[in-house]
């Protein structure tokens, strides 16, 4: 993992403290939450999953009532939505809307500031500029001059930055009213690999979670309960082409050669499995490809086990647990005239794949099999011949 | 920076953790390569203080240190590298403890994924101007017939023969991608050519060392003709490269594949593998690098087949062209079932060293019996003759002690010579012959810890405990035990003593409250024979805490004592008086109590 995103409401709370006022909640704790809010205070309604653009999609109600609440998150909620933000409204000059963005850079942090922020930003032409801030006063100066705002703001938001092992903010619009700052809208991203060392967030906060598939979900899991990788992205449903790749660098080379041979839409998912994961392990990742596999409407369908030469993964390892899950959806695979294409390299690599050729062989699943001798994309290529 | 140049006959490796496939295979690269010595020369990890590696077919000890700090009290040659094996939550305290205790050090590799960015960062800040850091993550720095540092190559040697890395050729690989860079370094033995280095640079974010410096050290490098640059979306770095060819720093031919346009086929942006990959703003999506690559110049390969064209057009030659030992021997080798240095029975039998032949004839028994115990021969005459000394003076203590008794009980019940020894030794132990070794800990814990005679008894009295090696049944102050005496003598004339001095505050403290609290025999072979250790055979505090944890002091007991105990059997059996019964004058009865 590396950069997630988190809710607006964990990212506004951390960034502004007990200043904040407004309220996250789930579908089945919303009336609970409804009874702090004033039934005649002015509100805005927003589904806070990380989704982007919102205001295009319709996922925002703004200027409303308390009362008026349950309708939209009926609403939101057939949409598939289920984590929403309540927050008072705040009445505003279209003038007044800045736009602020802070992202952590090698030299320093990258300050995007613009004059003219608003929900159209990218197509207003409004001029963004970029200031590198490495911690020294002028830099922070320069751009609360140019916002209207007191440095202090920035000072406080770039060390809260810091501490939070934040990597990415983005606030879209930056309100200022009379040199006071209102974050109207504000998304960030922190990074995965500082959770230990923070305890004003959590793993849990990472809203990207809240977007997955079943199958997706599943691997999440697996993952966070393993020292190994485990990534799963359903691309197309009813892709023809299942993925079930290794190594973080070589899965993605693999995946792009998916794409060179204009079989993007055929694609059903990406991820991989690394860093030398069990037997157990592998077979509980492989099921969940090959599910995926198994309920895509695609009629010709085929599976790609494919990676570069592994440093220290044991092939014949991790190929007996692929051979477990093959086995226990056989029958399926079968009927649906699915071919299995290997081309693996490694650690025992000689003996992992002369037992996956002979389970593939005795179960009329043989694709091909191949070994580090041929091209890393060999796989993909034979089995784009045999979808197609 | 990296000089590459310079790592080619620089490659005393210190492991930072202990991962025993990625440290055999820098073993099996070093044999292959034709080394004399591995080049891994110490590990820190805790609780061992020798792994076992093999180096080709045999096996050898690689020394541990517990910690950072005690690598300084290891006898090897001063590392050149480090490979951080250590968690991502550990990767930089570890790395920062390491270069700030041996700044001589050229750099190394942090294995670890989930390094915090921040971290990253610092690590880049406090040492890219000195030193080079391969990482985090990935799998380190290949100079194919000098140095493995890491799992790249692979961690089997068959792999490192298939990728011929017992060789050097003229491209350069650079990879974000630990996988992706043993994929291209095999394309490049494959094409008939072989790398003048090969180095990750990890699926981070920040790269400690990044693309554009790899690619200057490449530049610098006089072996390398041609680089291989594996990037992928997400990040700027690629920007950087862009920079250094436009501005002429970079001038040898780079190929390059930027992998991701898979990103493209979704519709939000997605996390791939790294934790770098990632493109969530238009310029760092692999065609927008790609594209830009290609406007400066740089031959960008659209696909994997393509990229083994271009690298198979580069012919090329690689020296050796064997390697310099047949790799073909590893595949029979076996680990020994039981590992020793003491003996060896092969052509002579042979003892710590020397052939019998040559102890017999040249050296006394006790000069024998110490090389065994110290597992070398001693270098002093002094501790031969202490020990010589301790071993009369305990010999005997006469016919009342415990394990005396026991031995002569057994023989007397008709047992043999063995089971009657055994009877005695088995009552050695922290009452009755065993406080020797207890003592030395607490004299050597004291001293080490810079603690005051007088703090040592305070703390023993609070806690209610003896101090071992003090108080004596018979002797007191005004009669001191002469064989104490005797054994002081042996450390009077060295310039140091600190344990026999600590040894004598301290019944200073305890003798003044009671005149039976002096130093006992125990006690006083323990305190000399610690100063002798220190001093004449020069062991470092490390040597003589390990020598106290396998009770190395308990053996000058037990060796004369067993003399003692056989003594006492075969007298007894001359005697033959038949099995030994208490009368009943010498067995106190207190009666159960009846409870009704």
């Amino acid at each position: 993992m590396a950069r997630i995103p988190i809710s607006e409401y964990r990212a506004k709370s951390l960034l502004l403290g007990s200043s904040y006022r407004g309220l996250s909640f789930r579908v089945k704790n919303s009336s609970a939450r409804f009874s702090k809010l004033d039934p005649k205070g002015r509100y805005v309604l927003k589904v806070d999953q990380g989704i982007k653009k919102r205001h295009k999609q319709g996922l925002l109600a703004v200027d409303i009532n308390p009362g008026a609440a349950p309708e939209y998150i009926k609403k939101f909620q057939a949409k598939g939505y289920e984590q929403y933000l309540i927050e008072p409204f705040l009445p505003h000059a279209a003038k007044d809307e800045k736009y602020l963005a802070v992202e952590r850079l090698r030299e320093g942090l990258q300050i995007l500031y613009s004059r003219q922020g608003g929900v159209d930003i990218e197509d207003t032409g409004a001029v963004v500029e970029k200031v590198l801030y490495k911690g020294g006063p002028g830099e922070l100066k320069k751009v609360a001059a140019a916002l209207g705002l007191k440095a202090e703001f920035l000072e406080t938001l770039t060390q809260r930055f810091n501490q939070l092992h934040m990597t990415f903010v983005e606030i879209n619009p930056l309100v200022v009213q009379a040199g006071k700052p209102l974050l109207l809208d504000c998304a960030a991203q922190v990074d995965s690999a500082a959770a230990y060392f923070t305890d004003e967030w959590t793993l849990d906060d990472d809203t990207s979670s809240l977007n997955l598939s079943p199958a997706e979900k599943a691997v999440a899991e697996l993952e966070a309960n393993s020292a190994s990788s485990f990534s799963l992205k359903l691309v197309n449903p009813d892709g023809a082409l299942g993925m079930l790749l290794s190594g973080g660098g070589a899965s993605v080379a693999i995946a792009d050669e998916v794409c060179n041979l204009g079989q993007a839409d055929n694609l059903l998912n990406y991820g991989e499995y690394s860093g030398n994961p069990t037997a157990e392990e592998t077979k509980l990742y492989a099921i969940q490809v090959l599910n995926l596999l198994l309920a895509s409407q695609a009629k010709t369908k085929a599976l790609v086990i494919a990676g570069g030469v592994a440093n220290f993964t044991d092939i014949k390892q991790t190929f007996k647990g692929v051979i477990q899950a093959l086995g226990s959806k056989k029958k399926q695979l079968q009927q649906q005239r699915v071919k299995v294409f290997v081309r693996r390299g490694g650690p025992n690599e000689v003996e992992g794949l002369a037992m996956m050729r002979g389970f593939l062989e005795m179960n009329d699943l043989l694709g091909e099999v191949s070994g580090s001798d041929v091209i890393l994309t060999k796989a993909v290529a034979s089995a784009v011949e045999y979808v197609a | 920076m990296i000089n590459i140049a310079k790592l080619r006959d620089k490659h005393a490796i210190v492991s930072l953790g202990n991962y025993q496939p990625v440290l055999q295979s820098i073993l099996d690269f070093d044999y292959m390569i034709g080394r004399k010595r591995s080049s891994l020369v110490a590990i820190v990890t805790a609780g061992i203080h020798n792994q076992k590696l093999f180096f080709g077919t045999r096996e050898i000890l690689i020394p541990c240190a517990q910690d950072i700090k005690e690598l300084k009290d290891l006898e090897i040659p001063p590392p050149d590298l480090f490979l951080n094996l250590n968690s991502g939550r550990r990767a930089k305290d570890s790395t920062k403890e390491f270069i700030e205790a041996f700044p001589k050090v050229l750099g190394g590799h942090i294995f670890a994924e989930n390094v915090p960015e921040q971290h990253a960062i610092y690590l880049y800040q406090k040492f890219h101007d000195k030193h080079f850091i391969a990482g985090p993550s990935g799998v380190g720095l290949m100079l194919p017939g000098h140095l493995k540092l890491g799992a790249v190559g692979g961690t089997d040697w068959r792999q490192l023969v298939a990728s011929k890395l017992y060789a050097s050729g003229s491209v350069a690989v650079l990879s974000a991608s630990g996988g992706m860079i043993n994929e291209l370094i095999r394309m490049v033995a494959n094409g008939g050519n072989g790398c003048s280095f090969a180095l990750t640079l990890g699926g981070d974010r920040f790269p400690i060392t990044s693309p554009g410096e790899a690619l200057l050290a490449a530049e610098a490098d006089p072996q390398t003709k041609v680089i291989l640059y594996y990037g992928e979306l997400g990040g700027y770095d690629e920007y950087d490269i862009i920079e250094l060819v436009k501005a002429g720093r970079v001038k040898k031919p780079i190929i390059a594949y930027i992998a991701g346009n898979v990103g493209e086929a979704f519709a939000r942006p997605v996390q791939f593998g790294h934790a770098k990959a990632l493109a969530a703003r238009p310029p760092e999506s692999a065609s927008a690098k790609r594209r830009a690559l290609k406007k400066a110049g740089v031959k960008v390969a659209d696909s994997i087949a393509s990229l083994a064209d271009f690298v198979e057009a580069l012919r090329g030659d690689i020296l050796p062209k064997m390697p310099q030992r047949d790799p073909q021997q590893l595949s029979s080798r076996q680990p020994g079932l039981i590992t020793t240095t003491i003996s060896d029975e092969k052509e002579v039998y042979e003892f710590v060293g020397k052939s019998l032949e040559d102890w017999e004839k040249n050296h006394s028994l006790v000069e024998m019996i110490v090389a065994g115990l110290l597992g070398r021969p001693a270098h002093s005459k002094l501790l031969v003759q202490c020990s010589e000394s301790i071993f009369k003076l305990a010999l005997d203590h006469g016919p009342n002690v415990s394990g005396a008794v026991n031995t002569i009980v057994t023989a007397r019940a008709g047992r043999d010579m063995v089971s009657s020894l055994s009877a005695g030794l088995l009552t050695i132990g922290p009452r009755y012959g065993g406080a020797g070794n207890d003592a030395a800990r607490i004299w050597f814990d004291a001293v080490q810890s810079g603690m005051d005679a007088k703090e040592l008894v305070e703390s023993y009295a609070k806690n209610k405990r003896y101090i071992l090696g003090i108080g004596h049944k018979k002797y007191n102050l005004s009669q001191p035990d002469p064989r104490v005496t005797r054994l002081l003598e042996f450390v009077k004339d060295l310039p140091e003593r600190p344990y026999t001095d600590f040894a004598k505050a301290v019944v200073a403290i305890t003798s003044s409250k009671k005149s039976n609290l002096i130093l006992n025999f125990d006690g006083a072979f323990a305190a000399v024979l610690l100063d002798i250790l220190q001093q004449s055979e020069k062991l470092k505090p490390r040597e003589i805490a390990q020598l106290i944890d396998s009770e190395f002091f308990n053996a000058y007991f037990v060796i004369p004592r067993a003399v003692g105990f056989i003594s006492h059997f075969l007298d007894q059996k001359r005697l033959d008086e038949g099995l030994f019964r208490l009368p009943d004058s010498q067995v106190t009865v207190i009666p159960t109590q009846k409870t009704d």
